[in-house]
């Protein structure tokens, strides 16, 4: 880098007569454009589009008949029933998931942070959900979500308890999914709690020691306060990850019983792709986008105090 | 030196992505030869396909060049978000495969054009399969197959319980008699099931359910496509989906069945597609024989229809050829070579007068049944709605919803559409 930058100081960009901060600064530039390019046709671009399109009557088959309606989607938005359904599931979904994965995250964490061999085994077995795709998980739990023939209601029965209809139930299915996604997910922030943990000084878990703490007053006065800046970490991305849920519903109940599984993300990829309603998609993505972002900056907001 | 090496990495960066976005039309018209492209769903019917292609280009070398791509489907809609996502990028082929039910509402988006005129031996086509191709008063489509549901069943199981199934379309069993064979048959300490469906979350529904609503006297639109509420939501419907919810209410029906139940012996009948018949060859331990679909006490005998099909996009610039290649792949020959590897129904009678073995049992109840009960589903550019939305509620009767409540829900988001697509 610094070859680099010697060499054009001495070279054609003296020509350009740019003082050495100028350069640097252009150079700086000139690096990070296959990024930005990147960013802006891929992130940057699609969004605003979407809030363009939100204000459309869009036709997906029909793009060049596209036409401005103001605010109608919206409207529309705000008088659909579905729309607040989803909007309840959703938040639902993440207030349960969100604690419990981020306490089951922790709980693994601590448990594979040992030395010893049986913990690493402990670290594949407790990640390997993770690295397994979203849809094969999905099929997988559909089938021990059966009502005759999963093997959960054979744990049940063999307990005594009579067979549950799971994902069948109105009552039951969004409480299937927020556990196999708790399962599914929580091997990744146990990573991050990992790396969190590896952090925390040994020195204090000694002082601690001789103060005469037992194992809860160590874990609650000096692992959590250690934690704090990773546990925020964890429970923003948590959240933004929770609000994003489609793949658990589409695959293991579209969205039934009554409605009872469909969620924000589920309905714009209804609406956009299967009743290719573009125009009323975005408007729900427009309305997705602000919802997540000011549940992140009042969680951030939270996190700060 | 460097800095000019990164000022052309920048460019061949950007010469990328606009390269991307660029058409690529521009052949055909210099080399003299004309290059087609076309759209079809991954399946059975590939390798056939390939072969047809591979004629094709053989006989016009020179002239006209295809090249078909198999798009992957699964069991909902990828294949059709495929050609969503081609139209809005306009990149659609020049021909594309869709399936029925869509026709209306790519027509009437505008991404196929008409037909009228173009296809050879119009008159040798069964009647659903033109019904299900035209949109309007206008013929967008074209298909080799046809497809339709009936009842399976074992037939040692039947022959136990002393049960005959009807060989004969006018001596279908009428509901009633459906119900009780059902029941009869229903095991529960052996875990038997009576009839076998499957609740997949794509077309499947509408189409199995379909021939209830329709032979009780119902429908599920208006005839002029206008209107949905007193239809899908009137009395013929709510009937039909009231007997059919009786089997899941009594668990005459099982929920969540295993995909190979019917195969397994743990069900005793299967209300089935056509094409499942080639999939039974594969569990020899099983007699099975195929009957008619029940038809309502007051109703006539009525199979659902309906397959993929062929249409020209809006878009080619070769439509002359593109209906040369149509008319290739729909000949007589070909027709035969594609229902064969898929085990379905042809949709001429000619090619499927030339298959024997649809003039014996079992199959013969399925050609019988395309030939003269067939019933095409609704064209609606709300289609995509109806289907979607009915196979939701359908969902919800089965699990022990109320009728009528659930179809009037539905037949309010649906009139909704159709009032948005009519503005």
């Amino acid at each position: 880098m610094e070859w680099l930058l010697n060499r054009i100081q001495g070279g054609k960009a003296v020509r350009l007569s740019l003082t050495y901060g100028q350069q640097k600064k252009w150079l700086g530039f000139l690096f990070s454009v296959p990024a930005l390019v990147l960013l802006f046709t891929f992130l940057i671009l699609p969004v605003g589009l979407a809030f363009v399109y939100s204000f459309m009557e869009y036709n997906m088959l029909n793009p060049q008949g596209k036409t401005f309606t103001g605010l109608s989607n919206y409207a529309r938005l705000f008088q659909d029933a579905i729309f607040f359904t989803a909007l309840k599931n959703t938040l639902y979904f993440s207030v349960l998931v969100v604690p419990l994965q981020c306490a089951v995250a922790l709980g693994l964490a601590i448990l594979v942070n040992k030395k010893v061999k049986t913990a690493v085994i402990g670290r594949v077995f407790f990640f390997s959900p993770v690295v397994t795709s979203m849809v094969v998980v999905a099929i997988l739990w559909t089938f021990l979500y059966n009502v005759d023939s999963g093997l959960i209601n054979s744990a049940l029965n063999f307990f005594g308890i009579p067979s549950q209809p799971f994902l069948l139930s109105e009552g039951q299915a969004m409480n299937s999914i927020i556990f196999m996604s708790v399962w599914q997910g929580a091997g990744f922030q146990m990573m991050i709690f990992l790396a969190g943990l590896k952090d925390v000084p040994e020195t204090l878990y000694e002082a601690a020691d001789i103060d005469g703490a037992n194992a809860w007053q160590k874990f609650w006065n000096v692992t959590l306060p250690s934690l704090k800046n990773v546990t925020g970490f964890v429970l923003m991305i948590t959240t933004i990850q929770a609000f994003r849920l489609f793949i658990q519903p589409y695959v293991m109940t579209n969205g039934g019983p009554s409605d009872s599984t469909k969620t924000l993300v589920f309905i714009l990829y209804e609406n956009g792709f299967q009743f290719r309603d573009v125009g009323y998609s975005s408007a729900i993505a427009v309305v997705f986008f602000l919802v997540v972002l000011s549940v992140s900056l009042i969680l951030k907001k939270v996190l700060n105090q | 030196m460097k800095k000019f090496s990164i000022g052309i990495m920048f460019l061949l960066f950007m010469g990328v992505l606009i390269g991307c976005s660029s058409s690529e039309e521009a052949s055909g018209e210099d080399g003299g030869e004309v290059k087609l492209s076309l759209w079809h769903p991954e399946g059975d019917t590939s390798e056939a396909y390939k072969e047809i292609i591979k004629e094709f280009n053989k006989e016009y070398e020179g002239e006209i060049e295809a090249e078909m791509t198999f798009i992957p489907r699964g069991n909902k809609y990828a294949y059709e978000d495929k050609v969503s996502a081609g139209a809005t990028s306009n990149t659609l082929p020049d021909l594309l495969a869709l399936d029925g039910p869509n026709v209306a509402n790519y027509a009437d988006s505008g991404i196929i054009q008409p037909i009228d005129g173009l296809v050879e031996n119009q008159d040798d086509f069964v009647d659903s399969i033109i019904q299900q191709g035209t949109f309007e008063d206008q013929l967008y489509t074209v298909g080799p197959t046809e497809s339709t549901v009936a009842l399976f069943y074992n037939a040692d199981m039947l022959s136990e319980a002393g049960i005959e199934p009807p060989k004969a379309g006018e001596e279908a069993w009428t509901w009633e008699e459906f119900y009780e064979a059902a029941k009869q048959l229903t095991d529960k300490e052996k875990d038997i099931y009576g009839v076998n469906w499957t609740l997949d979350y794509g077309e499947w529904i509408i189409y199995f359910t379909g021939p209830a609503v329709w032979s009780n006297g119902g429908s599920f639109i208006s005839e002029d496509g206008s209107a949905a509420d007193g239809y899908v939501n009137g009395p013929e419907a709510v009937e039909a989906l009231e007997y059919l919810q009786k089997f899941t209410e009594e668990g005459l029906v099982n929920l969540q069945p295993t995909p190979t139940e019917f195969e397994d012996g743990k069900a005793a009948m299967m209300l089935m597609g056509s094409w499942e018949w080639s999939k039974l060859q594969n569990y020899p331990d099983t007699e099975w024989g195929i009957t008619y679909y029940p038809k309502s006490p007051d109703g006539e005998q009525v199979s659902p229809s309906g397959d993929w099909n062929w249409g020209i996009s809006t878009s080619t610039q070769h439509k002359e050829e593109a209906a040369t290649l149509l008319n290739y792949m729909m000949n007589k020959e070909n027709v035969v070579k594609i229902s064969e590897v898929e085990n379905k129904p042809a949709a001429r009678h000619s090619s499927f007068e030339m298959m024997e073995e649809w003039e014996q049992e079992p199959l013969n109840v399925l050609k019988d049944q395309v030939l003269n009960s067939a019933h095409p589903r609704p064209t609606t550019p709300s289609y995509p709605v109806l289907s979607t939305k009915y196979g939701q509620a359908v969902q919800n009767i089965f699990l022990g919803g109320d009728v009528q409540e659930e179809l009037d829900k539905l037949a309010e988001e649906v009139e909704k559409d159709m009032q948005r697509k009519g503005q």
